[in-house]
Order: C-alpha cells, then sequence, then structure tokens
C-alpha cells in the first residue's frame, strides 16, 4: 500500500451573492479562537485577490481549509499535508468527515447568516501527491476502492467516480450519488 | 510503510554536486531532530538553503485578546532560536535574472500545490517563495527543484543572494549590451564560493543596461553593475554600498569602467574585503554598506584594489566570456506587425501598459500584472502552456513581482491577451500607480509591524476602479509598501511608500504607516524619499487621495511628482495630512485600531491592551508626538539646505523620546544629554523594554552613537541616514513605551493574584 498523506475533498458552495471571500475571514479567526474541529491551527490567510485561487485559507498543522474557487466554483477544499494515517480507505473516509465537519461549521457560523450552503450532489476527491499519485488512469486503478468504499462509509450511498482535471495537476475524481 | 520517495525517483538524474548537498542537508535535519546538532548552526544552514522562519514560528499567536500556545505535535523541538520545529516557514528559491523556462513554472506549480497553500508569490527580488513549508518536506522540495535546474543555496542567509538584472537584458532599445550572461556568470560563480561563506549579513547584487531606468535598482544594491560601451569595449560602471534596510544608502561608483575580464575578480575582492572588514556581531551594522560609508569610498576603493592584487587571475574568471550566447533567447514565432482591426475588449489598454515594443523589429515584451505577486498553480500550468505557444522559454520574472513573457510576435498580441484573460491575467496598469508593491508584511513575516499586503490590495483595488479616470500623470505614479523598516518593499524609491509602524494611543496599539515621499524610481533608485508623518493605517487611502488631487491640480507644466514634493516643502505636505494623523478613541473608531484584512484588535508579537482606557493623555505620548514632530522638522532642515542642523534636530528628537520614557517609568532625569542618556539606559535599555526581538539593540545605539558628537560639516547623505535613525528610534519608542504598560498590567495581575 503507498502511504498517501496529500489527500483533498471538496464540498462545493450553492453560490450566493450574500456571501465574500472578505465574510470568510473573521469566521476562521473564529474557529481558531474557539479551537473548533480538533486542529492544530496557526493562521489565516487571504487569496482573494488572486482569480479562481484558494481564496481564503486556515491554515493547520496537519491541513488546511480554504474558500476555493478554482475553475470557478466555489467550495470548502480541506487538504490533508501531513499525519494521515490507516488504510487508505480510513485515510479518504477520514479526509472527508474532516470537510463534513469544517462545512457544518460554516454553514452555521453566525455572521454568515446562514447565506452559506453546501451541495450534496457532487463533490472533488483526489491526492496532491504526483510522485504517488499523478493524475492518470493508473492512479484511478489504484485508488479507486478505497475511494468508493470511504464514500460510502460517510454519505451512505455508493458514488459515481470521474477523473477530471490536468494530467500536470493533482489526482482529481468528481463524485457524485449514484 | 514502504513507498517511494523523491529522493529514490530523482537522485540518479540530479546533478552529483546538488544531490550530495541535498542529502547532506536532509542528514542534518536529522540530526537537529535527534538534537545531534545546534539549533543555532542549524538555523543558518537551513537559512543558506533558502528555508526562512515565517510568522508565529515562536509557537505563540495572539487571538486578539491574549497570546495563544500553538500546541505543534514536536513539542519544544526547535529549528532555531525561538523557532518551532513544526512551524511552518517560507522557501525561497533563487531565479538568477528572474530567467525561467515553462518547465520551471510547471514545477513551481506542482510544489505549491503539494507543499505550500496553492500560491507562488514573486518577491520584489526576482524570488519565488513558498509559504507555510513544513521544514520536514524542504529535501524533496529542492530536490524536484534541482530537478529543473533551480537550486534554493544561499537563497537567505549571510550570503549572495539572488542576482537580479533588468527584465528586458537582450531586448530593451537603451542597453549597449545583453547584461544577462554577465549576470549569469556572476550567479554561478559565487555561488557556494569559499570568498563568500563569512559574511557577518546578507549581500545583493544587481545588473542594468542602462543609467535612466529603474528595472535594476542597481542604487540600492550592495554591488551594482551598469553595462557600458568604452572605445568598442564592453564593460561595466560598478557601484558598491547601496542598500535600503532600516538607514538607506545610495551606492557609490567604485569604478567607471571595469572590463568583462575583470568583473568577476573584482566582485570577489569586494566579497573579500566585506568578510574581513564587515561587521560580525551587530547585524544591525553588518552590510557592505556600513563598511563602505565607514572607510569612505576612496579607502575602500584602495583596499578592494590591493585585495584584487592578492587574488590571482584563474580561468573560471573568463571562462562564460566563451560562452556569452549561451543564455541568447531564440523566437519560437516570426516577426510581425499586429494587424489593423477590431481588437478584444480592453486590449487597447492593456496594450498601452504592459506591452513593449522589442529593440528586435515586431516582437514585443508583454508584462503579465500579478496581483501582489500571487499566483496560483493552476495559473502557473496555463503560463507555462501560453509561453510554449507564444514565445518559448523566454520568461522573466520583475521586480515589480510580476512576470514577463518575451519575443512576443506581434500579431499574437490580442491573442495572448485573450488568454491570459481566462485565466484572469489581461489586467492593464502594470508599471503604474495600480500595480501597488509589496513585501509580505504581517500576513507571513516574523518582522512584519503592519499589514502591508493588507493596504496593497485595498489601494490596488481602489485605484483600478478609478483607473480610467486618472490623471495621466498619476497613472505613472509608483506605489510601494513595507511592513517593517526592513524596507523589502522598497519603499524609499517610490513616488509614494509607506513604511509600517505601530503607535500607542491610551494604551492600545494602533496600526500605521509612516508616509514616505519624494523617492526616485528611476535612475536605477537615483534618490530616496523621506517621510512626513505617520498615519494610521485605515486612512492611508485618504492619504493617497489629497496627495494626487493635489499634485493634479498645483502640477506645473511636466512636473515630476518627486519635483512636485520638492516645491511644495514637507510642511505643507504634512499640514495635509495632519488631521488624519490625530487619532479617535478606541470607543469613537475601533475600525482604526485592527489592520487591513485582520479583524482581531492591532497587536505586535504579545502585546495587548494596555494599561489605560480611558480617556486621559498620559504625559509620555505628548514628549513621544514632541518627538515625532522634530523629526518632522529635521526633515525640513535638510530640505532647507541644513544638513548639520538637521542632523542636530534628528538627535534632539532621539533624547526627547528618551527622556519622555523615562519620566514615564518614574525616573527622576533632568534636560542633561548625559544624564537623560545614562538614565535612558539604565531604566529603559537594562530591562529589555526598549529592546527589539530582532533588532536587539540597534535602535539604541542610533542614539548613543550621536551623542556626544559635534554635527558641523554633516553631509546630506549623512542628514538624511541620522533622520531615518531618528525615526526608527521614536517608532521604537512607541513600542517600548507599550512594552512598559503591558509590564505593568503584568505586575497588577500577579498582585491580584498573591492578594488572593
Amino acid at each position: 500500500m503507498i502511504d498517501l498523506q496529500r489527500i483533498f475533498v471538496k464540498i462545493f458552495a450553492t453560490p450566493s451573492d450574500k456571501v465574500s471571500q472578505e465574510d470568510f475571514v473573521p469566521v476562521f479567526h473564529s474557529f481558531i479562537k474557539e479551537k473548533k474541529l480538533g486542529e492544530v491551527w496557526v493562521d489565516v490567510t487571504n487569496y482573494a485577490h488572486v482569480q479562481h485561487g484558494p481564496g481564503v485559507v486556515l491554515i493547520a498543522h496537519h491541513a488546511q481549509y480554504a474558500m476555493d474557487e478554482a475553475d470557478g466554483r466555489l467550495g470548502l477544499l480541506y487538504s490533508r499535508k501531513r499525519g494521515s494515517s490507516g488504510t487508505l480507505t480510513e485515510r479518504f473516509s477520514d479526509a472527508l468527515m474532516r470537510a463534513h465537519d469544517a462545512a457544518r461549521e460554516l454553514a452555521s457560523a453566525p455572521s454568515l447568516q446562514q447565506s452559506l450552503t453546501f451541495r450534496g450532489d457532487e463533490l472533488l476527491i483526489g491526492a496532491q501527491d504526483k510522485l504517488l499519485a499523478p493524475n492518470s488512469d493508473k492512479t484511478l486503478a489504484l485508488l479507486h476502492a478505497p475511494i468508493a468504499e470511504a464514500l460510502e462509509n460517510t454519505r451512505g450511498k455508493p458514488h459515481t467516480l470521474t477523473r477530471i482535471g490536468d494530467p500536470r495537476g493533482p489526482f482529481t475524481l468528481l463524485a457524485s450519488p449514484r | 510503510m514502504a513507498s517511494r520517495t523523491w529522493k529514490t525517483h530523482l537522485d540518479s538524474q540530479l546533478p552529483k554536486a546538488m544531490a550530495d548537498e541535498i542529502n547532506v542537508f536532509e542528514t542534518e535535519l536529522e540530526l537537529r531532530q535527534k538534537g545531534k546538532l545546534e539549533e543555532k548552526l542549524f538555523a543558518e544552514t537551513r537559512l543558506r538553503r533558502g528555508v526562512y522562519g515565517q510568522r508565529y514560528d515562536n509557537g505563540l499567536r495572539h487571538d486578539g485578546e491574549a497570546q495563544q500556545p500553538i500546541p505543534f505535535p514536536s513539542g519544544e523541538l526547535t529549528k532555531g532560536p525561538m523557532t518551532m520545529w513544526d512551524a511552518p516557514g517560507m522557501q525561497r528559491i533563487k531565479v538568477p535574472y528572474g530567467g525561467l523556462t515553462a518547465a520551471q513554472l510547471e514545477m513551481i506549480a506542482d510544489l505549491a500545490e503539494e507543499y505550500s497553500d496553492g500560491i507562488a508569490h514573486i518577491t520584489t527580488r526576482q524570488d519565488f517563495q513558498f509559504h507555510f513549508i513544513h521544514i520536514e518536506d524542504t529535501p524533496d522540495l529542492m530536490r524536484r527543484l534541482a530537478a529543473v535546474d533551480i537550486t534554493t543555496r544561499e537563497a537567505c542567509g549571510n550570503s549572495v543572494r539572488n542576482i537580479t538584472a533588468c527584465p528586458r537584458a537582450g531586448v530593451c532599445h537603451d542597453e549597449p549590451f545583453d547584461t544577462t550572461p554577465y549576470a549569469k556568470a556572476m550567479a554561478d560563480f559565487l555561488l557556494g564560493h569559499p570568498d563568500t561563506q563569512d559574511f557577518g549579513r546578507k549581500v545583493k547584487i544587481a545588473f542594468s543596461g542602462c543609467r535612466d531606468h529603474a528595472c535594476a535598482l542597481t542604487n540600492i544594491h550592495d554591488i551594482g553593475a551598469i553595462g557600458v560601451n568604452r572605445a568598442g569595449k564592453r564593460g561595466f560602471e560598478f557601484y558598491v554600498g547601496g542598500g535600503l534596510g532600516a538607514v538607506p544608502h545610495q551606492a557609490k561608483l567604485l569604478e567607471e569602467f571595469v572590463s568583462e575580464e575583470e568583473l568577476l575578480p573584482l566582485s570577489q575582492a569586494v566579497c573579500r574585503v566585506f568578510a574581513r572588514l564587515g561587521e560580525k556581531t551587530n547585524r544591525a551594522r553588518a552590510r557592505l554598506k556600513f563598511v563602505v560609508a565607514k572607510l569612505g569610498i576612496e579607502e575602500f576603493r584602495r583596499i578592494v584594489a590591493e585585495e584584487r592584487k592578492l587574488i590571482p587571475n584563474a580561468p573560471e574568471h573568463t571562462a562564460y566570456l566563451g560562452m556569452l550566447h549561451a543564455t541568447d533567447e531564440k523566437p519560437i514565432k516570426v516577426s510581425s506587425l499586429l494587424r489593423k482591426g477590431r481588437y478584444p475588449e480592453g486590449f487597447e489598454a492593456w496594450r498601452s501598459t504592459n506591452v513593449y515594443q522589442q529593440r528586435q523589429s515586431g516582437y514585443s515584451l508583454v508584462t503579465i500584472k500579478c496581483p501582489l505577486g500571487d499566483l496560483t498553480s493552476a495559473q502557473l500550468r496555463a503560463l507555462a502552456d501560453l509561453a510554449r505557444k507564444f514565445c518559448g522559454d523566454t520568461i522573466r520574472t520583475t521586480i515589480e513581482q510580476n512576470l514577463v513573457f518575451r519575443w512576443v510576435s506581434n500579431d499574437d498580441l490580442p491573442a495572448l491577451y485573450t488568454l491570459l484573460g481566462a485565466i484572469g491575467l489581461n489586467a492593464p496598469g502594470a508599471g503604474t500607480i495600480v500595480d501597488v508593491t509589496s513585501c509580505p508584511g504581517t500576513d507571513t513575516c516574523k518582522l512584519g509591524i503592519s499589514a502591508s499586503r493588507g493596504l496593497a490590495a485595498e489601494l490596488g483595488t481602489r485605484l483600478a476602479e478609478q483607473a480610467l479616470t486618472l490623471d495621466k500623470s498619476v497613472q505613472e505614479l509608483r506605489i510601494k509598501v513595507s511592513g517593517c523598516f526592513n524596507s523589502c518593499g522598497q519603499h524609499h524609491v517610490g513616488d509614494l511608500g509607506f513604511l509600517g509602524a505601530s503607535r500607542a494611543v491610551n494604551g492600545r496599539r494602533v496600526p500605521n504607516f509612516q508616509v514616505v515621499l519624494g523617492g526616485q524610481w528611476k535612475e536605477n533608485g537615483g534618490a530616496y524619499g523621506l517621510a512626513i508623518g505617520s498615519v494610521p493605517s485605515k486612512r492611508i487611502p485618504d492619504v493617497v487621495t489629497r496627495l494626487t488631487e493635489r499634485f493634479v491640480r498645483e502640477r506645473v507644466q511636466e512636473e515630476s511628482f518627486q519635483t512636485f514634493i520638492q516645491r511644495i516643502g514637507k510642511l505643507a505636505l504634512r499640514k495635509m495630512v495632519e488631521d488624519l494623523i490625530e487619532m479617535p478613541t478606541y470607543q469613537e473608531a475601533p475600525g482604526l485600531y485592527r489592520d487591513w484584512g485582520d479583524p482581531r484588535e492591532y497587536t505586535i508579537g504579545d502585546l495587548g491592551v494596555g494599561e489605560c482606557a480611558g480617556e486621559v493623555v498620559p504625559f509620555v505620548e505628548f514628549g513621544l508626538a514632541a518627538a515625532e514632530r522634530q523629526v518632522f522638522e529635521a526633515s525640513t532642515l535638510l530640505e532647507a539646505g541644513d544638513p548639520s542642523g538637521a542632523a542636530e534636530r534628528a538627535y534632539r528628537a532621539m533624547l526627547h523620546a528618551a527622556q519622555a520614557l523615562t519620566r514615564h517609568v518614574g525616573a527622576f532625569v533632568t534636560d542633561a544629554p548625559d544624564d537623560i542618556v545614562a538614565q535612558f539606559r539604565t531604566y529603559l535599555v537594562e530591562p529589555k523594554f526598549f529592546w527589539d526581538p530582532f533588532a536587539g539593540e540597534k535602535f539604541v545605539h542610533y542614539l548613543t552613537r550621536v551623542h556626544g558628537t559635534t554635527f558641523e560639516g554633516v553631509t546630506s547623505e549623512r542628514a538624511h541616514q541620522r533622520i531615518e535613525e531618528a525615526q526608527l528610534f521614536v517608532d521604537a519608542s512607541n513600542q517600548a513605551y507599550a512594552r512598559v504598560g503591558e509590564a505593568r498590567q503584568k505586575a497588577a495581575a500577579d498582585a491580584k493574584v498573591v492578594t488572593a
């Protein structure tokens, strides 16, 4: 089994005119102050000035949480950077649960006044590791089963998985419930 | 769990020297983890490989109410003094003369995504930086860079830093020849050279093809070389001892003409002299500029000439001359004229600011404006594709934190513009007032005092909204923002420069920026501006509006902004912002007590709310304000042609601040300067109230060095430096004042605990 550490999950948000990247800055600062989500928090950084960039990013020791706008689609991007353990299924399951927990916290943040909602019909899941998991069919063959199992375990339904994205970029699957 | 590693994957593909060097670093890293390598030694080791600290790396972060520990898993393990092992850091990578290939852009994209936060940042010295990097990822990151011929070696630390050069080199109309191969040769020659390993601090080198423009800013560098032809022979005007930082120095001409054969050995001789005579213990005075200033340029020239005689001529001094064309670029498209017709919307505006017609007919250099120097991995990959389509491996970074594509065939410009638009990178205004340059500031830099990026983003957004209506004279101005006195944002040479500072008001701290006007961007950074006052961060946009509107209103013919500033005079300029300097109470305007983009109440380090939230202004604040006024008066004296008076007034300002602080801590102090200095040392310096965590006693020396000296015969340049020093002393006094307040609060809290 490969020792895959850099796993990501992106849960898409429903577009809304009522919320901007700047609104996430105080929310993420409050996550640090209130020690939410059980992470070792470090800081908040703001890339709202970059088109289709990571937006506002909450940095933790093991992972980053970004209000990502890649490809023009806003969503909560959870990127694990280190400290993953267990089987591949367990690692992807853990990433999915952490992403969902963060999305729940964000959606219920009082300052956002329920203007942010997340979609359940599709998400992105994959790995940012060009050595162990390039964006190729070979990686798909390797990771399809653990990812499918993780999705079913955490979301209670089987998903259709489609590999997408720049072959030079991270290994990315678009997951939709069947 | 055994997995493939970058080490096993790449080691055999890398040049042996590079692979060995990275393996050695990895071993040192493991030794430090095991406690078998002393932290100071490891710190310098990693710095010399570009692995730098970042904000909060001491394991503490203020959440707006109190400083909180960050519970890193590796506990107390450090990677340097007061630098926690697990704390994310910055990795700088060297890009000699800013030159990049498409493959290198793709690699930078991969690394930003995997190890950083998805962003690669272009610096004001043509480097790239990644933030939030874990120390344990750095060996692999270095291996992957080495695989595309990029090194991080000596990107930080006491070494020769990235060698910068004009991004137009080779395609410029003004240059006598392309300086690119010389910059590359210098970078190759000095990298790891034994004569560059024992510096007290860093050395920055820049190459330019002309005296008039600002593309390389040779005047602000330790060593600056400007290409010149003499009797048909290539050579360089060779400058030394320039630098920004806390006290800026203009470079001095060492040699009017250094032949291409002598370029490297002369630079080697300068490095040897710097290693031998440069300060090693007091970092605040350890740059080459202080050696040149202390010795005087004539004596420095003599010593360097003597040193040069001791260096035997060696093949490596001239070997590169046989390969001068190795860096020549070959266009991948035939030259063409831009066909007339309907262009995409916005194309003409973009073309007018972002496109430079090359010396080679039918080709253009295109500047890609990168907001705050930031690019995503997706943008970098797309840029690599565009480079391969339009210009090949002719990409360069610029000191204004942008990228350029060279050798774009003119008829391709509309298509390139459209495709850049698809990735959000076809904004016009490169090199204009909307193209604001900034250092990282408090976003990530552990030395940052104010949010320079936050301010730069705000100004950039506001000005871009007005871009079409701004007067042409205003559009041509440059704004530069530095988050602290180290001046990485190069604010000294901007038309409008802003320098991060802080002020204490009724015990609370307010993020400020010093407004620095009159710097000269042209002529390689030909003159430095002077501060007119410190204004709360949130009011800086108003400062810009007032100054630019008045410039448009009162400009005489084609007068430059610099001339306008001199003509109006600092006194009048100060009056324009005086009402903005006045601070309302926290209750009246809490927003002013927060910095741009940060909802936390403003703090520096572990300083929080001070001793008094009431309305009464403590006496010490009047004293500090008076000291600030005296600094300003010093600059007006200098402007009026009285450098001696200016230097003395600057000294008096420091004395005034020192006296105010000394009285504040309860000491009885007379007006006698000797008494003030002695008691200031006893009550403020020794207990480390007047002390900077990074600069130590640096600011104290600004006072003690001039105390008891005469000011007669002081040159304008020296007076300028004294004023800069006095300003920093007053800034440090404000911080010391807050520190005293915090100590009193803590003492009061401790007393409560004891009583309870």
